[in-house]
């Protein structure tokens, strides 16, 4: 068997990744060693093995860690896709998004914000979408002030995702004014949404 | 979709509050997960404003890991650095 070589040593993250994920696209069948000098780097390689189903050797040598992704057939790729249709065409409908704070987990306040931010973007990348966003508290700034969050849930409402912001929350923030996508919910839509749908999601 | 990727979190911070002083439309995402699985906070940018972006982190001294392009069929293409 061919094994082809790359050498990665003294890259930053994300750069072996990225050289190796491109190498491996121009094999067809066949063996390649990346040669990593840093334990992120070798996690990272054994993380893309994962992801992409691939099978891996893995050997340490001077401080250099040597990680060799073998290819078997061309499928790994195609096979991947597949499970992933079957993933979307399951059971995600119905699904009920209740968000509660504008900061995501607890913590310092500026990490929240911006994990928050970082959440509702890849949300509107991952489909299927939810059924419906419901915003209370704090949350509700992220309907009506954070252009970034607005941007990104306009794009799922114009998908079909309704998006409800609760009135009374938008009142005690007194921003009612600046709600810029989706509506304006009151407890009893809240509650409604969270009991007909089966798969509810609190953030 | 271009992306610039930090050495840390509190640098992606900081240029997200540098790049909004300076005007520059951006969005905070997470790293793509072509780029990289652990690489954290990205800021996702207009392809036009490159230089404008580059010249922000310059101008303060900002760890930049790279800026990438994703391209449509999800290769990556290293912008910076050069």
């Amino acid at each position: 068997m061919d094994i082809k070589k790359l050498n990665c040593e003294k890259m930053a993250c994300p750069m072996p990744v990225i050289k190796t994920k491109k190498e491996l696209g121009t094999i067809e069948k066949g063996a390649l060693e990346v040669t990593v000098d840093n334990n992120t780097a070798k996690e990272n390689l054994l993380k893309l093995a994962a992801s992409l189903e691939m099978a891996v050797e893995l050997k340490e040598e001077n401080e250099l860690f040597k990680v060799t992704f073998i290819k078997t057939k061309e499928a790994n790729i195609e096979q991947k896709n597949e499970k992933e249709n079957k993933i979307l065409q399951g059971e995600a409908d119905n699904e009920v998004l209740l968000i509660g704070s504008n900061l995501l987990g607890s913590g310092h306040e500026d990490l929240g914000k911006i994990l928050m931010k970082g959440f509702i973007y890849t949300i509107s990348e991952t489909k299927p979408y939810p059924n419906k966003i419901l915003f209370i508290n704090s949350a509700v700034k992220l309907t009506a002030e954070n252009e970034e969050s607005i941007e990104n849930l306009k794009k799922m409402e114009d998908a079909g995702v309704e998006i409800l912001s609760c009135g009374t929350c938008l009142d005690f923030y007194n921003i009612k004014e600046n709600l810029a996508v989706g509506r304006v919910a009151n407890m009893y839509d809240i509650v409604e949404a969270l009991k007909q749908n089966p798969n509810r999601l609190a953030v | 979709m271009y992306v610039v990727s930090f050495a840390s979190t509190h640098h992606a911070m900081f240029a997200e509050q540098m790049l909004k002083k300076s005007e520059i439309k951006i969005m905070v995402i997470p790293t793509p997960r072509q780029i990289d699985k652990s690489c954290g906070i990205s800021i996702k940018f207009n392809g036009t404003l490159m230089d404008k972006v580059i010249e922000v982190m310059e101008k303060y001294n900002i760890d930049v890991k790279g800026i990438f392009e994703i391209m449509p069929d999800l290769s990556v293409v290293v912008h910076y650095p050069k």
